[in-house]
Formats: structure tokens, sequence, C-alpha cells
């Protein structure tokens, strides 16, 4: 706030002609006002991965939010009511629990972190056209040129801390002629804006280099060769900094006091695809229907064309002349460009399938249709040739074509899990293409059946024998198995091969507690 | 010298079925390219454990000319859940395999033919619902024939053995009889231009 005349009288007397360039010896003129004609304005969001799960923001309970660092579940952010009682980032789980014992743990879910950071670029674009997304959880805004619209920093800062409070969300703030200072001096909370490379200078040079960001190693190297602040480190030589740390460390010094450029993504906000067809006639017959949609899409597929960008998902609204329109969600596991929507109509084939079990609740009047557009093409997957680069495309398509039909859990992948009890033993994987089947280690001995059922059947007993088609006849067993006695699963039971008289083999138990026989398997 | 019958079969590769004596009397393993039908007693009595040495092959990273590949097998409206822990040992790679559950038998027709129509498994296993076949028909299960000779797909149908009588466009017929805790008896009623027969194979735990 004190500097806020400062700003104000820099801005009036023009980037540049007051610089003073003698506090960076050696570095062209030119290239300083030319780089310092820039502002950052660096938003830190420290409570982002509370912030994100929004339903989760207002609790009235002590909440945090938890990850896995190295073997380790730490504490990430914590909520006022768990913070008041001593609950901070970087605290074991184990510790805050012991501080509080009520104490309600969410894991982080970074792909809301994401789409919340991605939904505020969008918001700060009405402050400057120049808005980066810092992979840390921060937003980049270059505001030299929004300063004299927004009448001046603080006024611009006020403005931004208001908007972001309604739109639920707390962040430091910091000022610096580089994207790199800012993120540094938002991270470590130096709220005073720095307008000049000398002050720049002597701000970092106080700065500790515990808020850098960077891995816990490298600060422990440096903490090993007595350097605390970011001052120590530009005091070594260049080389030995570089041979000793990395040069990408060096680099971000660099980057950080100006002396280097910094390459900064702009975000794109998504555009919005949207089409509306008026039907000539109120019809509810699926063919017209698709016929209508299929007229849209090709809207679409150009489109997509014209800006080389590709869909992940498609809204098909239908409106009725009364009640609230029909939506339907056309998902696709991979981003579609207009080749992939083109050939064989695969989008269009996707709608079939849903129109057909679709029940209307009356004629519709008018179609339309939305989709995000997102920059950008996948490889269309095709040589010159036509001959298909990824074998697993056609698979993609059917799958996406299966789960349209008959939900999107019907298709499914099958994995093993290294547990001792049966019905833990494997487990289905959602997403069978995308690699995710892990290859654990088998836990269990070699007779295991190729069937199991989805619960275990409870078995008559006839004079004391159980029985499943008729008496069984036990041919290989026990196998004991006790287990799961941490989560209240626990298991003890004897697992037997069994035959029926009708050729059947089975995989049956005896639960040791109750005494009782379950069917659980069947051999193939 | 032999002669050539006139509308001579177009040879797909087989598959050894991984029971030499079933091999000898299917010609080589089980038939690519056409629809085999396998009718069982009731759904889940041993023609899992049949097929598995077939899946395992085809689940296995092979190496032709166009590179190190696997393909995939998809099994569709199984009757209970394909134990992954079992498939292992039997040595199919689970990283391979999807499965689809249906809500009525003949969505599992429907998927059957999509997933032959995509040519994307190289081995498509589906357990028919009773009613779904008797009343799709003849002309459904000949257009899955056709459709497993244009993929080369190892299309395995799974009745009841109730369908024995009713004709049926599939090359390849045979029953699992009622099977013994030991063994697995098997009658091919219907082999192409091969001869039909019996044979008894060992079951595998």
């Amino acid at each position: 706030m004190a500097r806020s005349p400062k700003a104000h009288a820099r801005i009036r007397t023009g980037a540049g002609a007051l610089l003073p360039l003698a506090a960076l010896p050696g570095q062209p003129a030119k290239q300083a006002t030319g780089q310092d004609a820039r502002l950052w304005l660096c938003l830190y969001l420290p409570q982002l991965p509370l912030e994100a799960q929004a339903s989760r923001a207002g609790s009235t309970e002590p909440l945090a939010i938890c990850a896995e660092e190295g073997r380790r579940t730490l504490i990430v952010t914590a909520n006022a009511l768990a913070s008041a009682r001593g609950v901070g980032p970087g605290m074991p789980v184990n510790s805050a629990l012991a501080l509080v014992p009520e104490l309600v743990l969410e894991t982080r879910n970074p792909v809301l972190e994401a789409a919340a950071l991605s939904r505020l670029a969008s918001w700060a674009g009405r402050f400057t056209p120049a808005v980066t997304i810092s992979p840390d959880g921060a937003l980049l805004l270059e505001i030299q040129g929004s300063l004299r619209l927004f009448n001046g920093l603080e006024t611009l800062r006020a403005t931004v801390t208001r908007e972001l409070r309604t739109l639920g969300h707390e962040a430091r703030m910091a000022c610096a002629p580089t994207a790199r200072a800012a993120l540094w001096l938002a991270r470590a909370g130096v709220g005073a804006a720095v307008l000049t490379r000398v002050e720049l200078r002597q701000v970092l040079a106080n700065l500790p280099v515990s808020h850098l960001g960077w891995p816990v190693r490298t600060l422990r190297t440096l903490l090993q060769m007595g350097l605390v602040t970011v001052g120590d480190c530009l005091r070594l030589p260049r080389e030995g900094f570089a041979r000793r740390l990395g040069p990408a460390r060096l680099r971000e010094l660099d980057q950080a006091l100006g002396r280097s450029p910094e390459a900064q993504q702009p975000h794109v906000p998504p555009a919005r695809f949207m089409a509306r067809l008026e039907l000539p006639a109120e019809t509810a017959d699926a063919a017209l229907l698709l016929a209508g949609f299929q007229q849209l899409l090709r809207d679409l597929q150009q489109a997509l064309e014209s800006r080389q960008a590709s869909v992940r998902r498609v809204w098909c609204c239908l409106a009725h002349p009364d009640g609230p329109e029909t939506r339907l969600c056309l998902a696709l596991r991979q981003p579609a460009g207009p080749r992939a929507c083109h050939r064989a109509g695969h989008l269009a084939g996707l709608l079939r399938l849903r129109l057909e079990t679709l029940v209307l609740p009356g004629p519709v009047t008018s179609l339309a249709l939305q989709a995000d557009l997102e920059p950008g093409q996948a490889p269309a997957g095709t040589d010159l040739l036509g001959q298909s680069l990824r074998p697993d495309d056609g698979l993609q398509a059917l799958l996406d074509r299966l789960r349209a039909r008959l939900g999107g859990q019907a298709v499914q992948g099958l994995a093993v899990r290294a547990e001792h009890r049966p019905e833990h033993a494997w487990r289905a994987v959602a997403d069978p293409l995308g690699g995710s089947g892990s290859r654990e280690p088998a836990m269990f001995p070699r007779s295991r059946p190729v069937w199991l059922l989805p619960a275990p059947e409870r078995l008559g007993l006839r004079a004391g024998q159980p029985g499943w088609q008729g008496p069984l006849l036990l041919e290989h067993g026990p196998e004991r198995i006790e287990s799961g006695w941490w989560d209240g699963g626990d298991v003890r039971r004897d697992y037997y091969r069994a035959s029926n008289p009708r050729g059947a083999m089975l995989w049956v138990y005896r639960d040791l507690r109750s005494r009782d026989w379950y069917l659980h398997g069947v051999f193939g | 010298m032999p002669e050539l019958p006139l509308h001579a079969a177009p040879v797909f590769p087989r598959i050894p079925t991984g029971f030499p004596a079933l091999d000898a009397l299917l010609g080589g393993g089980w038939p690519t390219g056409v629809l085999t039908e396998l009718l069982v007693s009731r759904h889940g009595s041993g023609e899992l454990g049949l097929l598995c040495p077939a899946l395992a092959r085809l689940t296995a990273a092979s190496t032709t000319a166009r590179g190190t590949h696997a393909r995939w097998v998809m099994l569709i409206a199984p009757p209970w859940i394909p134990y992954a822990p079992g498939l292992y040992w039997q040595g199919l790679a689970l990283d391979r395999v999807l499965m689809v559950r249906v809500r009525q038998p003949p969505e599992a027709l429907w998927a059957m033919d999509e997933t032959l129509r995509s040519g994307a498994c190289a081995g498509v296993i589906a357990w028919a619902g009773t009613t779904a076949v008797q009343r799709a028909g003849h002309s459904l299960l000949q257009r899955l024939h056709l459709l497993a000779g244009k993929q080369q797909a190892w299309a395995v149908l799974i009745r009841t053995a109730r369908f024995r009588r009713q004709r049926s466009p599939a090359r390849l017929r045979l029953e699992l009889l009622s099977p013994s805790p030991g063994t697995l008896q098997i009658e091919i009623f219907k082999n192409g231009w091969r001869g039909t027969g019996a044979v008894t194979v060992e079951r595998r735990f």
C-alpha cells in the first residue's frame, strides 16, 4: 500500500526513462529497458486444493487436504478451523490427527484444481489478454498495459481481490517485472509491489530459498552449502552453481532477475460451438431428428476444420413446445478432430445409438448442438495411404459405441490386485485402453477358478454335508485365508475345490466363525 | 490325386486349442473367420476353461512382419465375474481382455455384432441368453458369421444345448457334454467339410 504513489509516479513518467542501468553491469541497455516495460501480477492460490473441492470449502468441520509425498501422506492445506488448532501444510497426517482427532481428510484432486485454475484464467482475461497458468497453482497476469484502464496498480489489485473473494478464492499477490520473480514473491507473501529491476534485485537477495518451490533435495544441498537466501546464491560463481544444482536452477534465477527470457504460454479460453436448427414441423421421429442433427454435425465439422480444433464432448439439445428441453451428452474418450468426426460418421453413429434408446417426453420443435472447442488436434491416426497408424483407434471407436448404448460402465478391463481376500484380489479397469491395467505380482496360489460369483452363495446342508445341485465332494483343500482385519472386512475361511454329481468343479469355503458353507467360484 | 472342392473355403489361420486330441479333430485348432457355436448344458459349465488356452495364445504378444503386438479379446455378457486371478494362471494377458456387461440378453448379440464389425478384437466370446438367439434367429447368426469372416476373427457364441436341433449358420458346432470332475467330453457335430466326432480332454485347474 505504501508504494502506491510511487507506482503512479512511475507510470506517469513512462517506462524506461528512469531506469538505473548501472545496477546490471554487463547487460545491454536495450534488453533491460525492453523487459522492464513489463509488469507481472501473480495470483498465488495457497488454498486452491481446498477451494477446488467447492462443496468442502464451506465446511463447518476441521478439514484438511492431504497428498502422498514419497512414502508419507502430508497435509497440503487445511481450512481455518483446522489451522486454528495447529494443522498446517507439510505436516504428516498422523501428527495432524493427533492434534485434531475429528479432522476430516480429503485427498487432493489435481483434475479439479486444473479446472478451477482454467476457469480463473478465463475470468482473469478481463484484466489483461496475457494470462498464464503456472503449474504451481498460480495465475500470472501481465498488467503493464492495463494499469491506465484500471486507474493504477492499487485499484487494480483491489478489484482483483474483491472479485476473487466473490468467486470463493483467496490469493496472495505480488508484482514484479518478471513472471518468475512475481511467482516467488507471491509464494513468500511479499505483497509490496516491486516495480524496477534495482528493487527486484534487492528484494530477491533477501528472499529465502525455501520459497522458490525447488525440490527438497535441492534445498537440502543449498542448506549444506550454507546458502539461505537468493542473494547467497547470486554471489556464487555461475559455473559452480550450475554444476552443483543443475543448469535449470541457474536459468530460473536468470529468468527471475530478467537476465534471460521467460517463455510464457498464454491461456486460451475454450471457444464454444453453438448451432440451432428449427424443425419445419414438430416431430418425435428418430430418423428425422437424426437427419437434423447430421446437418448440425456437418457445421461442427466445418468449425473444427477452420479452427484446427477438436472436441471431447458434444451436447445435443432437443427443445419441446412445453417443458424443459432434453439434453444428451456424447462423450468421446479422446478429443476428436474434424477427420475423426467425419470418418464413418463416428459422432452421428454414436448419436443414432442414443436416439434409438431415448424416450422423448413429447414432440421436438428445434435441435441444438453445443461443444467446447479445444485448440489443437489429436493426430488423425492415419497415414497418407489411409492405413491406421494406431491399431487401437478402431477399438476406441468400438468402446465409445458400446458405452453409448449399454452405459458408461458397461465395458471394463480386468486386473489382479495384491490382496489375499478373493473378492478383493481382482478389480475392474474403467479405462482398459489407458494402460492402467497394472501388472501387480500375483499374490495367490495357482488354484483359483476362472469364475467368481458376484457375492458368495450360501449352500444348503443335507445330512451335515454341503450341496449345490447335489452333495459336494471335497477334492482339494483346505486353503485357509485369514485377512482384512485392518479394514473391518476381515475374513476367516477354509477354501476347498469340490465337485458335484453333475461334474461341475466348484470353489467353496467354510466360514470359520459361523461354520456355514458358501459357494464362491466355479472352475472353468 | 485328391479332388479339390469346387468352392474351396478361404483358408484362415487356426488357433491351437491347447488340447492335442481336440486339435486333431478340428484340423489344427479353433477356426478363425467363421462363427463357432458352443453348446453347453448351462452357462459356466466348463466352457471358459476349454477356451482359455486359445485366449491365452491370442492375448500373448506375438511378433509378425508388421512388428510385435498383442491382440484384444472381448468377453460379452459373461454369466459370472471372469475372475482375474484364475484367468491369470490360465495364462491370459489381462491387460488385453475386455469385458462387456449387458442389461438385457438381446444386447449381447448386438454387442457381438458391433465388436466383430469393428475388427478391433481378435477373439470375441459371447454368452447369449437363451431367449435372445431364439427370437433373433437365423439371419442374425448368419450376419455374425459373415462379419467373423470379413475380420478374420475367432467368434464363439455360447448357447444352451437345447438349440442343437435348430439349424445354424455356424460352420463349427460342438457340444460340451456333461463334464466329469476331471475331464470334459466334447462332441463335434458340425465341422465344415471335416469329420465329426467326440473327444475327451483333461480339465486344467
